[in-house]
């Protein structure tokens, strides 16, 4: 509740192991049993003992053994002490049993050693065989292009001018904070050693170990940039744990290659803000006490406190850090909640998400459930709605090949919806409105889709199907108080939907004999159609489905400008109907046109009320017929007004096609 | 016919002819002979009319008291009409009901019934519930620039932060770009663009590249939410959640806050909530600690009003981060957060 969250509690012979989770910004202090041990005491107000024995060097100097050159300012601290006469051999069973709790694999005592002053100071170490240095002589330095190394895992690695290497006169011996080579490694005749502890740049560890995907004990440690000042102390530790384990000498003199010292950091903390940033009413000598638990130097300074920071703590670095730490050893569940206060400002209406959900009521008044779909498609899919790959923007690291790219439309996903549920349903109709992309070259586009689907089992309820799509879509857009229109793709179109110009599905999605684009005035807005039964093959379809996808951002921005009060008329409305015979392929939108061009202003409705064909008619002939409503809005029609329009009409209707034939 | 009138032309006539018409009127078994008994009597040939048309030929000391009389008997006779007509109509009208009768029973005709998508629904709750807050919803991409989903977010490249979000990167693009993997970015979007105070939530899809189970989902949807001003408090945040969850969850919440490192927020705290599910009892949505992990959250960071480009002395606040997937989980008590995206009927039909 202070500080970390401890994942689980096992019991491991008389140990109990806890699973504790450190975040990335206190491994460099708290990753190791000492750090977790100073938090502790500082949480419960006791103090760390930390028992440390004097080293006793030998007669014999490092220096003649191994001399050590730094050659990159991203090596921050290097150190080395030699030991020579070691005997190679297992580790105690206290040993062994502790770095298997913790999950370390036991290798030797010398290694174990290393791996086990890691485990209590966080500081990763590594031993040398010193024999196997060549020239005597340790180089840090960054890597070559081409460089090669074997390393302890059995994998060679291929190097680059990124990553820092521990070398000899020859070759790479260690791949610097992240993994040790073969050759350089200890083995059982290992007799004289080398104990290296350093500390390098986060970021170019972090870098390397994913360039190299290789994730180490050792590599996520320095990753996070370690205090430096750790080194020397867990240098002398892991001597000591040796000397106790393997015996042997240790020499005489270190090196150590500190360029830049890192010193304490000292930050003004102003007690006025800590309590405005976290809500409490702390008093100046409680904010001190718990900086001082946490072995933080404070002095007071009038109204502000100066507050030095151990080098440990590379997380703070900031007057918030220092804030976080008041509060959350002061203990958050002391805090009271407060309601804010503040000026009653009231929040801005988004209005295209408010014009987004008016979109799905309205689907989901006319009978559609919504559905939500993955944003990602595979190869497949896209083949499946005869798309091409390369406008579609793709992941570089896709889970799985289903999933490779960016969904360029909602179609596909509707489909395979329909697919699956019209094996348990005798009909759906689904809509989803999301985020769709598509990409041009370098540029990449994304916008907001609606889009639906009616399917049936049924094959023959195709054609009314397609009405009956149209019909939703009209009622649709009439709610939403914009004035759209169907129009068959031409050849031009085809190809700009392909483009991806319009939302697709395009033009390979749907019949090219019953599917329309859709557009108010002449902007495109989407397309409807029955599905091409290629595509219903290629999804599993089974029966008859039509579809319809519309630019959602487009079309929300229309209606926000449509959206506006037109005048009622006072004056009564006058109807009339009309029927007129068209050979079969006439279409309705040829008939309308003219009648509507011809019926001017005053014309202000024309409904649909029969669509006839049938054995009463004279050959290759149907019946349309349409009821027109005549308004003014200044004056009350009169009769002779109206007929002279209908006259009008009629005239111009059979003028228009010879096969016309006006019928009252 | 004027004989026979003259005959009827008397006091005592016009009484026979009273008694006569009402008992054929109020005999009379349905509209259709109702209809034969007012021709009969007040027709253009009917009895009663031939009274008053043989009124001319009464003596005209008489003709005043008879023709007021014979006037009264057409009145009543009229009347009765009316009134059996009533009758009889809605005898015949209830009985032709009785024989339209239905079976209730039988099940209504089906019509389409269109639904919103779970999710959909609980954002709308949460809109509705922060709205109230005086929040204001915005949207941002979900295909984002390094730039916003990390650095500017005191996320820089090479940071081991960065491990937290594991990122899916989208290929072959002049920028560095991805599918964001949190909504925070529109933190950072909407301040380079207005003035404090802010108080915004951003309800998004997101995504994570990491192995599915019941719980994780390489897509989700994100709510963040972010409260600025010159002395907003975690104290405040504490408030402002307890409140949203206690609304949405339509009871009362216990919170707790727990220390936790986000690197765009400092402090960092971790909230949970006393399971709901077992009132905090123990139950396997809880694992026995009584306890659900809700959300992250936290103080802005400096860095992130630095890179919105705005002065960050003055200015402080909350930012959090709430799994909405997570949240209609446990509101409608789904055991699987992937049965979000199969749109299987039979499960959206239940909501």
């Amino acid at each position: 509740m202070h500080a970390f969250e401890v994942e689980s509690i096992t019991r491991l012979g008389k140990d109990h192991v806890l699973d504790v989770k450190i975040l990335p910004n206190r491994i460099a202090d708290a990753s190791g049993h000492m750090g977790l041990a100073r938090e502790i005491a500082a949480i419960l107000g006791a103090r760390v003992v930390i028992k440390t024995k004097k080293l006793k060097e030998g007669r014999r100097q490092l220096k003649d053994v191994v001399v050590a050159e730094v050659k990159t300012p991203l090596c921050r601290r290097y150190t080395l002490r030699g030991m020579m006469g070691v005997r190679v051999k297992k580790s105690p069973g206290w040993i062994q049993e502790r770095l298997l709790a913790c999950g370390l694999r036991p290798i030797n005592n010398i290694v174990d050693a290393t791996n086990y002053v890691m485990l209590e100071t966080g500081q990763p170490l590594h031993a040398f065989d010193a024999d196997t240095i060549g020239g005597k002589k340790i180089i840090v330095r960054m890597a070559r292009k081409g460089e090669t190394i074997d390393a302890l895992d059995d994998n060679t690695y291929n190097l680059d001018e990124s990553i820092v290497v521990i070398a000899d006169t020859n070759r790479a011996m260690v791949i610097a904070g992240i993994k040790g080579g073969e050759d350089a490694g200890i083995s059982a005749d290992t007799k004289d050693i080398v104990i290296e502890a350093a500390t390098f740049d986060g970021p170019t560890i972090r870098m390397a170990s994913q360039r190299l995907m290789l994730r180490t004990d050792a590599s996520v440690r320095f990753s996070v940039g370690m205090d430096p000042n750790l080194a020397g102390e867990a240098l002398e530790r892991a001597v000591l744990l040796i000397q106790e384990v393997a015996g042997g000498e240790v020499l005489n003199g270190c090196v150590d290659i500190y360029p830049k010292r890192i010193t304490e950091l000292k930050i003004l903390l102003r007690p006025v803000y800590v309590n405005s940033l976290l809500g409490t009413n702390l008093r100046d000598t409680d904010m001190i006490t718990i900086l001082k638990r946490l072995e933080f130097g404070v002095s007071q300074k009038k109204q502000e406190l100066l507050v030095t920071v151990p080098t440990r703590r590379v997380d703070i670095t900031m007057e918030e850090d220092l804030i976080e730490e008041i509060g959350r050893l002061y203990g958050l569940e002391h805090m009271k909640p407060r309601h804010p206060v503040g000026e009653l400002i009231p929040p801005a209406e988004n209005q295209s998400l408010a014009m987004q959900e008016r979109m799905r009521d309205m689907f989901q008044g006319i009978g559609f459930q919504e559905v939500y779909n993955y944003s990602f498609v595979g190869e497949k899919d896209i083949m499946a709605v005869g798309d091409n790959a390369d406008s579609y923007l793709q992941l570089e690291n896709p889970t799985r090949a289903e999933f490779a790219y960016m969904r360029a439309s909602l179609g596909a996903g509707l489909l395979k919806n329909a697919a699956e549920n019209i094996k348990h349903e005798n009909g759906v109709r689904f809509f989803e409105m999301g985020h769709v992309f598509r990409c041009d070259g370098f540029v990449h586009k994304e916008s907001v889709h609606v889009a639906g689907i009616m399917a049936e089992t049924s094959l023959q309820r195709s054609q009314t199907l397609f009405f009956e799509l149209k019909g939703a879509l009209s009622l649709f857009f009439e709610a939403l108080g914009v004035d759209a229109w169907f129009d068959p793709p031409r050849v031009d179109e085809r190809q700009q939907v392909e483009a991806g110009d319009t939302p697709p599905p395009g033009d390979m999605v749907l019949h090219p004999h019953r599917s329309a684009l859709i557009k108010i005035g002449d902007e495109k807005i989407g397309v409807m159609g029955e599905v091409h039964p290629r595509v219903l093959a290629a999804c599993g379809v089974s029966g008859t489905a039509v579809l319809f996808e519309l630019d959602a951002d487009l079309l929300g921005r229309i209606a926000q400008k449509e959206m506006e009060f037109r005048p009622i008329s006072r004056f009564p409305s006058v109807m009339r109907d009309i029927a007129l015979l068209v050979p079969l392929d006439t279409r309705m939108v040829e008939v309308e046109d003219v009648i509507e061009n011809t019926g001017g202003e005053l014309l202000v409705d024309m409904d649909v009320i029969d669509i006839y064909e049938g054995a009463e008619l004279p050959d290759g002939k149907k019946n349309f017929a349409f009821r027109l409503m005549f308004q003014a809005k200044d004056r009350t029609l009169k009769d002779e007004e109206v007929n002279t329009i209908m006259e009008r009409i009629t005239k111009t209707l059979e003028a228009e096609n010879s096969e016309w034939e006006v019928r009252t | 016919m004027y004989p026979q009138f003259r005959y009827y032309g008397c006091m005592r006539n016009l009484d026979e002819l009273k008694q006569e018409a009402l008992a054929v009127i109020q005999g009379a078994e349905s509209v259709a002979h109702l209809r034969d008994a007012e021709v009969k009597y007040l027709g253009r040939s009917g009895k009663l009319t031939e009274v008053l048309r043989g009124l001319k030929d009464v003596p005209e000391t008489e003709r005043k008291e008879k023709g007021k009389e014979a006037n009264a008997l057409r009145q009543v006779l009229e009347l009765e009409i009316t009134t059996r007509r009533a009758r009889l109509q809605s005898m015949e009208h209830e009985s032709k009901l009785a024989a339209e009768k239905i079976d209730i029973t039988q099940p209504g005709i089906k019509h389409q019934r269109g639904r919103l998508h779970p999710l959909t629904l609980v954002q709308r709750d949460i809109a509705r519930i922060f709205s109230s807050l005086g929040f204001e919803i915005v949207e941002g991409p979900e295909v984002e620039t390094e730039f916003y989903n990390f650095d500017a977010l005191n996320i820089p490249a090479n940071h081991p932060a960065r491990d937290m979000w594991d990122t899916f990167w989208i290929k072959n693009q002049k920028e560095k770009l991805l599918l964001r993997t949190h909504t925070s970015p529109v933190q950072v979007r909407y301040m380079e663009t207005h003035q404090p105070p802010f108080r915004i939530i951003v309800p998004g899809r997101t995504f994570r590249y990491e192995a599915t189970d019941a719980s994780h989902d390489i897509q989700f949807y994100q709510l963040e939410g972010m409260m600025v001003g010159s002395d907003v408090s975690l104290a405040n945040f504490s408030q402002i959640i307890t409140s949203f969850l206690s609304a949405f969850f339509s009871r009362h919440v216990d919170i707790r806050l727990r220390p936790s490192y986000f690197p765009f927020v400092e402090p960092g705290v971790e909230v949970d909530m006393k399971c709901i599910i077992c009132k905090s009892k123990g139950c396997s949505v809880c694992k026995h600690t009584g306890w659900l992990e809700m959300l992250g959250a936290g103080m802005v960071h400096p860095n992130v009003y630095k890179a919105a480009g705005l002065n960050s002395n003055g200015l402080q606040g909350f930012a959090f981060g709430v799994g909405i997937d997570r949240l209609a989980l446990m509101k409608y008590k789904i055991p699987d957060i992937r049965m979000f995206y199969q749109n299987d009927t039979r499960f959206l039909n239940q909501f």
